[in-house]
């Protein structure tokens, strides 16, 4: 009787909660958290929020990290976390930079530096995750504590090759190549790459098999190893098209250059609706959809007046409760899936 | 079993809905913040540091400036970057801001490419023009510390710690010399080097320019063996913190000079004071503060001062005049603030030296409210177009040069 009693009302929070539990309400809830914040801050400012320039102001200031988001999904598909997203990114961003400008003194031409500047970007982003990868699968060493050395010595790297000194690409370039829409052909042309690799392969699914249970994956013979290594190549692809983006956006590097991109990445991709353990419910436009929220939280405080000294405490408060909404906690001891 | 499934599944639940509740909740009960002065021109004030300075001079820009000259003030959070500057200026943009301070010298050009190209006048406190924004429309200038100035404060400086005949070995803190991204640190540097150069004969290998040029932080050589100089370039005060510790704690050097602030590394250097049982003497950027009050009067492990000669930044000189210029430009006086050739304005500030702690409290008496403000609500009619329409460049550049004696100052403003 008093088991009935209590199942009875519960029932209809069960159907509410096998609603909640959708794989749909999953998917669509970040976007409903965007457009509920996109909603409070149109009415907050009088509908200038949605202005077409600010959304496009938006969208620029999410680009960098939406692009290094959309690579780092992978990895974080396969239940891992890299913490060596930010310094590998700027890293490139340096040594990309330092190659065009050398080119310029040496008196080559903009279209020869542009070219070997991108290369280089994303032939050292692929070399550094590939080498992050190799060393975990190798040395049998945890992804996470790879990613925290190769963090430390990438940014050791950078420290010497820059100093106290700032690059500066000249502005006229940086202006020619935001005027062609470059920032929005990279990250577009590898968003679209990103959602047909991650959705529409067979390397996408195994790589969220992993994620979900990597022992069961292996038994059905998907190497860890191999899988890794693509997820982190497709991630520095993703961190040198960033280096990319970040220098046509802002033309200049210094070693103070999106030292916070590393967490922004992370939390967009958090944000964004992916599980922190990967699997299952990974999605590729997660960082994207994050990313935009972080900014458009941002973007909205500045223009309702939130003091800058409270704007930090409310995003990180904020983010705290829509991770806690948005995220379900194991039951058991933090586990992959299964 | 499956009632505690039940409650558990009810209860993980609630959470969500909560957190959700809450996050909104959060969202809609900032609305109520939203300043819908339309009256006020909006200007951002772009911050390179936030330290106990800055609120100082947000509570000078909303307290005299703000009424003043009918402005509203959007303060940034600490901008390391151009990427953030860039955001800042863009966030501006979007809530309606007409200009910008900047303080952050590194992202002056693009900064104020970004400015410009939302239509927002634009100025930076810095001591160096970036030659290819000199023509844009909306680009000010920079109204920032002179670097004659400087050179000449640190020059006294050095020689008053260097008084004593001894021989004496000098770690240096030349911040953004490199590359005169803040040419002020770059001039301060040099006059130092060459002090020493002065004193003790030193015959460097390389060029001054050279020795302020190289990024990585390193010992210079000297051509004299009981005379050590440290140079330890770079903006991060952190990195700076951590690079400075290893010679610090050799004990070699016993003079500690930092183009900028020093607050960050009074504890390392007590710290060797203690355990070498030495006496390390601290020549540093200041603003007028309790800081550097505490920094005069307060005795390190053997008995001396902490501080023993400051370069006093009079941050609320810059702040007025950069405000009045936007205020100007305004108000149809944007040409008036160009220099003879048309070009984007250079105005400096020049430093206040201070020797010792008698003359900063004096000093100290400055820029505490309205009456003793250096650039009180009064004085700033002779900068406004409004009320005085000679404002121009070469007004501003004469009232800046009356401000560089601050013994008139004081006598001034301190009944």
């Amino acid at each position: 009787m008093t088991d009935v009693a209590i199942r009875e009302p519960s029932s209809l929070r069960n159907k509410l909660l096998s609603v909640w539990e959708n794989r749909w309400t999953t998917r669509l809830m970040p976007f409903v958290i965007l457009l509920l914040i996109a909603f409070a801050f149109s009415l907050a400012t009088g509908g200038r929020f949605l202005a077409s320039r600010n959304l496009t102001i938006i969208l620029n200031q999410a680009l960098v990290v939406a692009t290094v988001a959309t690579g780092g999904t992978f990895i974080f598909a396969t239940g891992n976390v890299n913490l060596a997203m930010g310094a590998t990114t700027v890293l490139c961003e340096t040594v990309s930079a330092m190659a065009f400008l050398a080119i310029l003194d040496a008196g080559g031409s903009v279209e020869l530096g542009l070219v070997v500047m991108f290369v280089i970007s994303v032939t050292l982003a692929v070399f550094i995750m590939g080498f992050s990868a190799i060393l975990s699968t190798k040395l049998n060493v945890r992804v996470l504590y790879v990613t925290i050395v190769m963090m430390t010595l990438l940014a050791a790297i950078q420290q010497a090759l820059l100093g106290g000194s700032t690059l500066t690409i000249p502005s006229k370039i940086t202006r020619m190549l935001a005027n062609n829409n470059v920032h929005y052909i990279i990250f577009g042309v590898f968003f679209a790459f990103a959602v047909v690799i991650f959705h529409f392969t067979k390397i996408g699914r195994t790589l969220r098999f992993i994620g979900t249970n990597e022992i069961c994956a292996h038994q059905t013979g998907k190497f860890k190893k191999d899988y890794l290594l693509l997820a982190f190549v497709i991630g520095g692809l993703g961190m040198g098209l960033g280096a990319m983006v970040a220098i046509i956006r802002s033309g200049s590097v210094s070693i103070t250059t999106l030292s916070s991109l590393n967490m922004d990445t992370m939390l967009a991709i958090v944000l964004g609706g992916m599980s922190v353990f990967g699997g299952s419910k990974s999605f590729v436009y997660a960082g994207v959809i994050g990313a935009v929220t972080v900014t458009a939280l941002q973007n909205g405080m500045v223009m309702v007046g939130v003091d800058s000294n409270l704007i930090q405490g409310v995003r990180g408060l904020l983010f705290l409760l829509l991770v806690a909404a948005a995220q379900k906690r194991p039951h058991g001891l933090p586990a992959p899936e299964g | 079993m499956g009632t505690v499934m039940d409650l558990r599944k009810e209860g993980f639940h609630m959470k969500k809905i909560f957190a959700l509740l809450l996050s909104m909740a959060m969202i809609l009960a900032v609305l109520p913040l939203t300043s819908l002065a339309q009256e006020k021109y909006i200007i951002g004030v772009a911050f390179q540091n936030v330290t106990s300075d800055t609120e100082i001079q947000k509570d000078y820009y909303t307290n005299e400036l703000a009424p003043a000259l009918g402005m509203e003030f959007i303060f940034s959070e600490a901008i390391k970057d151009t990427e953030t500057l860039v955001t800042f200026i863009e966030n501006c943009y979007a809530k309606g801001a007409v200009g910008i301070i900047n303080y952050y010298t590194a992202g002056r050009g693009r900064g104020a490419e970004a400015a410009d190209q939302y239509e927002m006048f634009f100025i930076t406190q810095a001591s160096k023009l970036d030659d290819a924004t000199l023509d844009l429309e909306y680009n000010l200038g920079n109204c920032g510390a002179s670097v004659d100035g400087m050179a000449r404060a640190y020059t006294a400086a050095m020689e008053s710690v260097l008084a004593d005949g001894e021989n004496h070995s000098v770690l240096m803190c030349t911040t953004a010399a490199v590359g005169q991204v803040a040419a002020s640190h770059y001039y301060s540097t040099q006059a130092m080097l060459e002090t020493m150069q002065n004193k003790y004969n030193l015959t460097y290998s390389k060029s001054i320019d050279e020795i302020i040029n190289t990024d990585s932080p390193g010992e210079v050589d000297t051509g004299n063996p009981n005379i050590k100089i440290f140079l330890v370039p770079g903006t991060d005060n952190d990195k700076t913190l951590a690079t400075i510790s290893t010679p610090l704690q050799s004990g070699d050097y016993d003079i500690f000079v930092a183009v900028s602030g020093y607050a960050n590394y009074t504890s390392a250097i007590a710290e060797v004071e203690r355990a070498k049982n030495m006496d390390i003497k601290v020549v540093a950027t200041a603003s007028i503060e309790k800081q550097t009050l505490t920094g005069f009067t307060t005795l390190d492990p053997l008995g001396n001062p902490i501080l023993n000669a400051v370069i006093l930044n009079p941050l609320n000189v810059a702040n007025a005049f950069c405000a009045a210029a936007i205020y100007n430009a305004l108000n149809g006086g944007a040409e008036a603030l160009k220099d003879a050739d048309g070009n984007a304005a250079q105005l400096f500030v020049n430093p206040w030296p201070c020797p010792d702690a008698e003359t900063y409290a004096n000093i100290a008496k400055l820029d505490t409210e309205h009456d003793t403000y250096v650039i009180n609500a009064d004085d700033l009619q002779r900068l406004m177009v409004t009320s005085n329409p000679d404002a121009n460049h070469d007004s501003y550049a004469e009232y800046l040069m009356e401000l560089a004696d601050i013994d008139a100052i004081i006598a001034r403003k301190i009944k």
